[in-house]
């Protein structure tokens, strides 16, 4: 019944746990590096900036900006983190996978 | 470790485009990635890629973006107060529109006119390389063998084509028969130069055979109503053609407007002497025409030459050029591009006129000055009831700058109000306006990009130009005054007086130009001819009469009625071609007079006066060999006694001189009277048949039409396959002046038009000036002024308008006009009452504009005016 809100798209999926690992330091470069860390994918930054301000549209994560230096040219960062609808999202998705990979017949798999 | 910097252009796209929400924190992930690429060129490559890959829709700056939110709330706060206003002041904002939209309609129309003028031929593919050749300065018509030589002589010409027409021509199909116009013949290369978009049939091999012909759709439409026309046959002329093409119409702006086009036979090989053909060559790209006319004299000199010297017996063609350098025709090219407006004697169809061009543009411009003029000066008049609105917005912080893009606003409303009036206006009168040009535009014309563009630019210009000058005025009021309720005047009354003169000015112009050019046009159709062309009837196609014309001639003058009838070649006020004859006596000279056929009879039917000599007589033998000329035929060949004299036109055709008529007009009276020869016609002359193209009749009837009925029975019964055609030569003597008709007819209108606009105006004007003064009145006529005075007091000033106006606009008009008459050989001379009529007539207009609307003033009772207060 709450399925719709959860939806989430697959990138977002990752974006939206890779955050949760990162805890206080997420911030766009550093998600883009994470994501090639933990599963060896290229994803472009503006692709990463994109799915970020999609989340956060939708309530999953929260930013503010962060601390000016003198690196990034004076740039300041915008940190994200993970919201409470954010932490049930990847709570839903977690579980809802568990359940669909738990029904799958074993002999489906063990032949592959 | 410093780098270098990230690439500028990228950083200043990305600031460009992107939310200033999301700018930091991508400016600062870009850099990151920067700092951390260990190549530089890689690391700005990369910087530059990313940037471009934040063009993204949700990073794009939006409307709600831009800090100019106020300026659209005031935008549409201007547009409502000028609604508003509109509303409150319909009277004038009415006889603003409405002149305005009288000076857009005849602007569009205008427009519509010069891009349906300038686009003429500009449809065929390649036309910049295709060119007209012509002979001499005059010629249009050049020798058959022409085309085929060009392109085997000149590796400049691409492709090139004769092409003869257009003709009236008789159809018959099966057993239906009728006369179908827009005829041409071609030869095979016709479509190659100006290729059109075949329906059947192929561009390359339809005019191979000589008895091939392609028709255009609609023609086809009409010869086989329901079938495919490929293949069929059709009799023209007693020829039997097969269709082997079928095209598209040809649209309306071509100077080539052919029906159908026959193959031609192969000329003869050594024809050069007759100029009977339009001659076309597409060039090579990248040839240059004025090489090419080095070429084509070489080839005159080669082709053309020798037989011009058959008739001097000099030795060599140089020669004959030393003696006569006033004698060369040599070929020119001229772009196809030039014929409809700088060469329309070349054309075959609707011709157009440079000069018409511009005087057209000339009068819309002036029409729609008057408008706008009118919009000034009432707008400036009239901006005292403005000064409290503009005092309270300039209190509530309203800069100069806000206050002049309202009354530009403003402007911009009446404008396109007027523009949309406009397009009814053009819709509803392009008939009209197609009777003046004598083009067909239909109202889809009106609607074409072109025109809307330029009714885009108009909108913007009249906008700009009525608008600006009042918002300057009224901006500059002080708000101190205005809100203390002192009335401010705006703008100088000499300049809104300047700007009435000139409307004067304008209106006195067009109608000074709208009565010579009438005069003119009058006086040459009064002209005493020197010929008699009263009850002249003039059948055409009297070579289809063959050998019968004798018996026709017979019966035709027992017709009650007919008086006289004659043959001839060519009537007056119709083309007539020269030919070049040798003078015997004087053994270097060529003229080349104007030729005609004709037998004894047209001296009667004519009324032919002869100077010395006498005319033809049927019953001499030799005077197949006698020719009889002008007086000034007489003149140019200088001799004492031209009697007895001979002519030649070589190859042992010698002609003996019997008589000289004195002159009379057979061509326009714009030209001088030219050098005139009458041949004896019968079937042997050099032109055969044709000798007797014309059968004129003197017709003395009170029932015009039973007689007609009775010449066509008789026509009939000789010709029966022949369609009847007959005319008066008065009709021909007119039409030769309808293209001065209608530029009589273009003034006409617009100086109509100008007049109700400017009177319009005045009329606003006045209105506005009587009630500023109504105090001043009535304490005149309570101090004892009367009726009369106080009329005289309104008059003077508008009279003084006038007369300013009429000195300019007069002085213009005498000096464009005398211009314009040095065009005709036959001319009215300006005078001072014809320059006067308009000056007299304008300030008449206006007196009873004025006294009309003064008279209510002067006789109301002056304690109306002065109670109040």
């Amino acid at each position: 019944m709450k399925n719709k809100s959860y939806q989430l798209g697959e990138l977002e999926e990752l974006v939206l746990m890779i955050v949760a690992i990162l805890q206080e330091n997420a911030y766009g470069v550093k998600v883009m590096d994470e994501i090639m860390d933990q599963i060896g994918r290229k994803v472009n930054i503006s692709a990463v900036h994109t799915v970020l301000d999609r989340l956060e549209k939708k309530d999953f994560v929260s930013s503010h900006m962060g601390g000016a230096s003198s690196e990034r040219g004076g740039r300041r960062k915008r940190i994200f983190k993970v919201t409470s609808a954010g932490s049930k999202a990847i709570e839903y998705v977690h579980q809802t996978r568990n359940e669909l990979y738990s029904k799958i017949p074993k002999t489906a798999l063990g032949f592959q | 470790m410093r780098k270098k910097n990230p690439p500028v252009w990228a950083l200043g796209m990305l600031q460009f485009f992107c939310k200033d929400r999301y700018l930091e924190q991508i400016e600062g992930d870009l850099f990151e990635l920067f700092d951390r690429e260990k190549s530089t060129r890689m690391a700005r490559w990369r910087f530059g890629w990313n940037a471009l890959r934040f063009f993204r829709l949700r990073y794009l700056k939006g409307l709600d973006d831009f800090e100019q939110l106020t300026t659209l709330a005031m935008i549409k706060n201007y547009l409502k107060i000028a609604i508003r206003t509109l509303i409150k002041q319909k009277s004038y904002a009415g006889i603003n529109i409405a002149g305005l939209a009288i000076g857009i309609a005849s602007c569009l129309l205008i427009f519509m006119y010069i891009a349906h003028e300038r686009s003429y031929d500009n449809f065929y593919p390649d036309v910049e390389r295709i060119y007209r050749v012509g002979v001499g300065e005059r010629g249009a018509y050049s020798p058959p063998m022409l085309a085929k030589t060009m392109m085997q002589d000149l590796s400049q010409v691409e492709v090139a084509t004769r092409i003869g027409g257009l003709w009236n021509t008789l159809f018959k199909i099966g057993n239906r028969s009728f006369m179908q116009a827009g005829a041409a013949f071609g030869d095979e290369n016709t479509f190659e130069v100006f290729q059109t978009e075949f329906l059947y049939g192929d561009p390359r091999t339809a005019l191979n055979e000589p008895d091939n012909i392609v028709l255009t759709e609609s023609l086809a439409q009409k010869c086989f109503p329901d079938e495919l026309a490929m293949n069929k046959t059709i009799e023209i002329d007693g020829e039997v053609y097969k269709v082997t093409g079928i095209v598209v119409d040809p649209p309306k702006n071509t100077h080539f407007p052919y029906q159908y086009v026959a193959a031609s036979l192969e000329p003869g090989h050594n024809n050069w002497s007759g100029n009977s053909n339009w001659t076309y060559a597409k060039t090579q790209p990248g040839s240059d025409p004025a090489e090419i006319n080095v070429r084509l004299q070489e080839l005159y000199y080669k082709y053309v030459g020798p037989e011009l010297m058959s008739f001097s017996g000099h030795s060599s063609f140089e020669e004959y050029m030393e003696e006569n350098p006033n004698r060369y025709y040599g070929f020119s090219v001229h772009p196809v591009l030039d014929i409809h407006l700088r060469m329309p004697r070349l054309s075959m169809g609707p011709r157009g006129d440079y000069k018409n061009v511009i005087i057209f543009s000339l009068i819309a411009v002036f029409i729609l000055l008057i408008a706008c003029v009118n919009y000034i000066n009432m707008a400036t008049a009239r901006s005292a009831i403005r000064s409290k609105e503009v005092g309270i917005r300039k209190a509530m912080g309203s800069h100069r700058k806000n206050i002049i893009i309202q009354f530009l606003v403003e402007s911009m409303v009446i404008t396109l109000l007027s523009v949309l009036i406009a397009l009814i206006i053009s819709g509803v009168s392009i008939d009209y306006f197609n009777e003046l040009t004598g083009r067909q535009f239909t109202i889809n014309d009106l609607f074409t990009s072109s025109t809307l563009l330029s009714i885009g630019i108009l909108l913007i210009i009249v906008g700009l130009l009525a608008g600006v000058y009042p918002a300057y005025i009224i901006s500059g009021f002080s708000p101190l005054k205005a809100l203390r309720g002192q009335m401010q005047q705006a703008g100088k009354k000499s300049l809104r007086s300047y700007l009435v003169s000139f409307q004067f000015a304008i209106s006195i112009f067009l109608v000074a130009a709208t009565v010579v050019i009438y005069q003119q046009v009058t006086f040459m159709q009064s002209q005493n001819l020197g010929v008699n062309i009263d009850q002249t009837l003039s059948i055409e196609n009297g070579n289809e009469l063959g050998d019968k014309y004798e018996v026709f001639k017979n019966e035709l003058e027992k017709i009650s009625g007919v008086q006289h009838v004659a043959k001839i070649s060519n009537v007056p006020f119709s083309f007539v071609g020269d030919w070049t004859y040798h003078v015997v006596e004087d053994n270097n000279r060529d003229i080349g007079p104007s030729n005609v056929f004709t037998v004894a009879s047209a001296k009667d039917v004519l009324d032919l006066e002869m100077v010395s000599g006498r005319f033809f007589d049927d019953n001499r033998v030799t005077d197949t060999s006698a020719v009889i000329i002008n007086e000034s035929f007489a003149t140019e060949l200088g001799f004492d006694d031209p009697l007895g004299k001979v002519l030649s036109r070589g190859r042992g055709l010698d002609f003996t001189i019997i008589g000289v008529m004195k002159d009379f007009n057979y061509a326009s009276l714009k030209r001088e009277i030219e050098p005139l020869i009458y041949r004896y016609g019968n079937k042997h002359s050099e032109m055969g048949m044709w000798h007797q193209r014309y059968v004129i009749a003197k017709v003395n009837t009170s029932d015009i039409l039973r007689t007609l009925d009775e010449i066509e029975d008789l026509w009939n019964q000789h010709v029966p396959n022949y369609p009847f055609d007959a005319g008066f030569l008065n009709e021909y003597f007119q039409n030769q002046y309808e293209s001065e008709r209608k530029f009589g007819q273009v003034f006409t209108t617009f100086s109509v038009l100008a007049i109700l606009i400017a009177f319009l105006g005045l009329f606003a004007l006045t209105t506005f000036v009587l009630q500023k003064r109504v105090k001043e009145i009535a304490v005149r006529k309570v101090l004892g002024a009367s009726t009369s005075s106080l009329l005289g007091l309104m008059l003077k000033d508008f009279t003084r308008l006038v007369i300013l106006g009429g000195l300019v606009g007069i002085g213009v008009a005498f000096y464009w006009l005398e211009e314009w008459l040095k065009g005709y050989n036959y001319r009215i001379e300006l005078s001072w009452y014809l320059l006067a009529i308009p000056v007299v007539l304008i300030l008449v207009l206006t007196w009873v504009v004025v006294s009309l609307k003064s008279y209510k003033a002067a006789v109301a009772n002056p304690s109306d005016a002065l109670k109040e207060e």
